[in-house]
């Protein structure tokens, strides 16, 4: 397949967006398993 | 993606990794408390072959470098993932964020260090997506059958973007 610049913008927005996306999740994630943490300890 | 076996990752890894059934991500707590997440994100197809973005995520962001059993650990998710998937390993780091230039460069290090000629093909590229900059790679086994039609078509890719 041909990768225009389109699509090639595309991918990188994808990538970007995810990875921005996935970050936020995982470091609220870890906040929450910290605390769980703290609770138990 | 095919599931990554657990046993075997805690056959390798120094410390005990879990997996959330909530989120799917990699855990793992580090001697000094600190807890670790590692994500496996599905992309798209490089090739002809599903690629996956891997996260590193700590609970404070702290650097880590000084404790290598942090670095066996995600070495043993990696060495699994790669065991159990003929896929394409995607890392990015936001090279204009100053605060996270450390850590990224310790990733790199890692990555590049894990992944041996003998055993695996590893590219990068430097790209800017709306004034942002960005350094990626991805990290492929030498086995995989697309492996030239992935390497040309990140190489596209990347050429379209490049700085």
């Amino acid at each position: 397949m041909e990768i225009t610049k389109e699509i090639a913008l595309q991918r990188w927005q994808k990538l970007i967006a995810d990875k921005k996306r996935v970050e936020k999740d995982m470091d609220e994630w870890l906040a929450s398993r910290m605390s769980k943490k703290v609770v138990t300890a | 993606m095919n599931p990554l076996s657990l046993d075997r990752i805690n056959a390798k890894a120094p410390y005990q990794v879990s997996v959330s059934a909530e989120k799917g991500y990699f855990d793992f707590d580090t001697w000094q408390g600190v807890s670790y997440s590692i994500s496996l994100t599905e992309e798209f197809e490089l090739g002809g072959c599903m690629s996956y973005q891997i996260g590193v995520r700590n609970a404070n962001n702290k650097h880590g470098s000084f404790d290598p059993k942090i670095r066996e650990t995600i070495i043993a998710i990696l060495e699994e993932f790669f065991r159990s998937n003929q896929n394409v390993l995607l890392y990015v780091c936001d090279t204009s964020d100053q605060r996270e230039e450390a850590r990224n460069r310790l990733f790199i290090k890692w990555f590049r260090d894990f992944a041996v000629p003998e055993q695996y093909s590893f590219c990068s590229a430097d790209t800017v997506v709306e004034g942002e900059g960005f350094y990626t790679a991805i990290i492929v086994e030498n086995t995989n059958p697309h492996l030239e039609a992935i390497k040309q078509d990140y190489a596209m890719m990347a050429e379209k973007l490049s700085k």
